[in-house]
């Protein structure tokens, strides 16, 4: 019984190092739009980027949190399942990453080679929505949408403080887009530096 | 989108029927009458009462029908065959005359089916695009072996496009594109229920491309015909052409292409 409980406790380390030497030790690189990119930990977080990706949005009323479902079948992911959809969807090019968030607070820093499609642009008002869409491969018969090609999408914000992505992956979902073709990574930009995850200011 | 340009059910259909059942008695007690003042000019008079009847072999027996379904599924073979093409002259369906319900063939059985909605574009067992009754009430393998018997008697001409790529008449996608057809050549309500069609069918298409240098490509697979990939990108089998001349270096016809062929498909 002891050994066991010896042996079971073992497995559990071993497999929190390998978890954790994956997310450091190994660098994530995959290719996207003809140029590479490398995803690693840094050993010292940044502070003062977390702060920013933090500080309370004034434009937000209530308690802007985000839910932990942001809509019914749209999986909620963590930052392994990002980079996991980096090196395989992104590279191959039938998946993108979508920050939901405005181009002035997408300024302060973003997720390498994910693009920006700002939350207003996805509104039904939006008469450049359908362009949009098909930009992210719908095929179109006049107003009526077909989404068999189109991409496989992360959809992040600033994070659980924000709720940009949540109200982004609706406005998909109005506009017909599958749920099984959306993933929400909740933790966002507020995670992702905290967790020293590389991060871009320029756009590339 | 889509239910909001569905054509409403047609809730006046019991009502014509009482209509035309009480004309019938009407008109069948007046005839009667005046076969009995006239003694032997029956034919003349008794074509003058029913101008609009275009088939001669469509009878009271079988109006009574309370449904559209029942109509195509009661069917005989032959004659079916033979209305189909007769039925594109006739004129279009106008719901006052009680003429219109008495005027029988599968075609306008399967008009009326996708005007009521009983009838619409979806995905069959196999996930193939046709044809489909919503509530199960129309025997769809009836019609196709229907529309099948008259392309090869040659009460039907085929149109291009629908040989699959095993050689087979393409059967679900030449009875939609028989109903399309007729529906796009009729009146404006017609016309909106062929539209409706196109866009159920581009909306439930599955079919997926890949994308090379920025153009579309799709793989043939097993089953299909040029018709029914235009089906599947346009809502419409007779788009085929557009697909035939993007792929003239490697289509010499559009009735042959085989599995795994690769064919460009042109956005419109």
């Amino acid at each position: 019984m002891k050994r066991s409980l010896y042996f079971g406790a073992s497995v559990i380390a071993v497999s929190g190092t390998a978890l954790f030497a994956q997310a450091q030790a190994d660098q994530t690189s995959f290719n996207f739009n003809g140029q590479d990119f490398t995803i690693t930990r840094a050993a010292q977080v940044n502070l003062e980027a977390v702060a920013r990706f933090s500080a309370p949005d004034l434009s937000c009323e209530g308690k802007c949190l985000s839910p932990m479902v942001a809509a019914d079948g749209v999986d909620t992911i963590g930052e392994l399942d990002v980079m996991t959809f980096m090196t395989q969807a992104v590279a191959n090019g039938s998946g993108l990453i979508v920050d939901a968030r405005l181009p002035e607070n997408r300024s302060i820093g973003f997720i390498p080679a994910s693009v920006n499609v700002p939350l207003p642009t996805m509104e039904a008002e939006n008469p450049f929505r359908q362009d949009i869409l098909l930009a992210l491969g719908a095929r179109a018969l006049g107003d009526t949408l077909n989404f068999s090609d189109a991409m496989d999408l992360v959809v992040f914000d600033a994070g659980p403080g924000t709720t940009d992505a949540q109200r982004m992956i609706n406005n998909l979902l109005d506009a017909g887009y599958p749920a099984e073709k959306i993933k929400y990574y909740r933790g966002g930009m507020q995670v992702w530096t905290a967790l020293g995850l590389t991060t871009q200011e320029q756009p590339s | 989108m889509t239910t909001a340009n569905k054509p409403a059910a047609p809730n006046y259909l019991p009502m014509l029927l009482a209509i035309g059942a009480f004309s019938f008695v009407v008109g069948g007690a007046v005839t009667y009458q005046i076969v009995k003042l006239t003694g032997g000019q029956t034919a003349p008079l008794a074509e003058t009462s029913m101008p609009e009847t275009a088939s001669p072999e469509v009878t009271r027996a079988e109006a009574p029908t309370t449904d559209v379904s029942s109509l195509i599924n009661g069917l005989d073979l032959q004659s079916a065959a033979t209305a189909l093409i007769v039925v594109e002259d006739k004129p279009a369906f106008k719901p006052p005359q009680p003429e219109t319900i008495l005027e029988q063939s599968s075609l306008t059985a399967l008009k009326q089916g996708v005007l009521s909605g009983v009838l619409e574009v979806g995905t069959t067992d196999d996930d193939r695009l046709a044809l489909t009754s919503t509530d199960g009430s129309f025997d769809m393998e009836n019609a196709k072996s229907l529309i099948a018997q008259a392309a090869s008697n040659g009460a039907l001409t085929v149109p291009e496009g629908l040989d699959t790529e095993a050689g087979d008449l393409d059967r679900n996608t030449l009875l939609l594109a028989v109903v399309q057809q007729s529906l796009e050549a009729g009146n404006k309500r017609e016309q909106d229920a062929a539209r409706n069609l196109r866009e159920q069918a581009f909306k439930s298409s599955i079919a997926q491309t890949t994308a090379i240098n920025g153009a579309r490509y799709y793989t043939v697979k097993p089953g299909d015909s040029l018709a029914y990939i235009s089906l599947q990108f346009y809502g419409s089998p007779s788009a085929y052409i557009e697909i035939f001349q993007a792929n003239r270096d490697t289509l010499t016809s559009p009735d042959q292409i085989f599995i795994g062929q690769k064919l460009l498909i042109p956005s419109v």
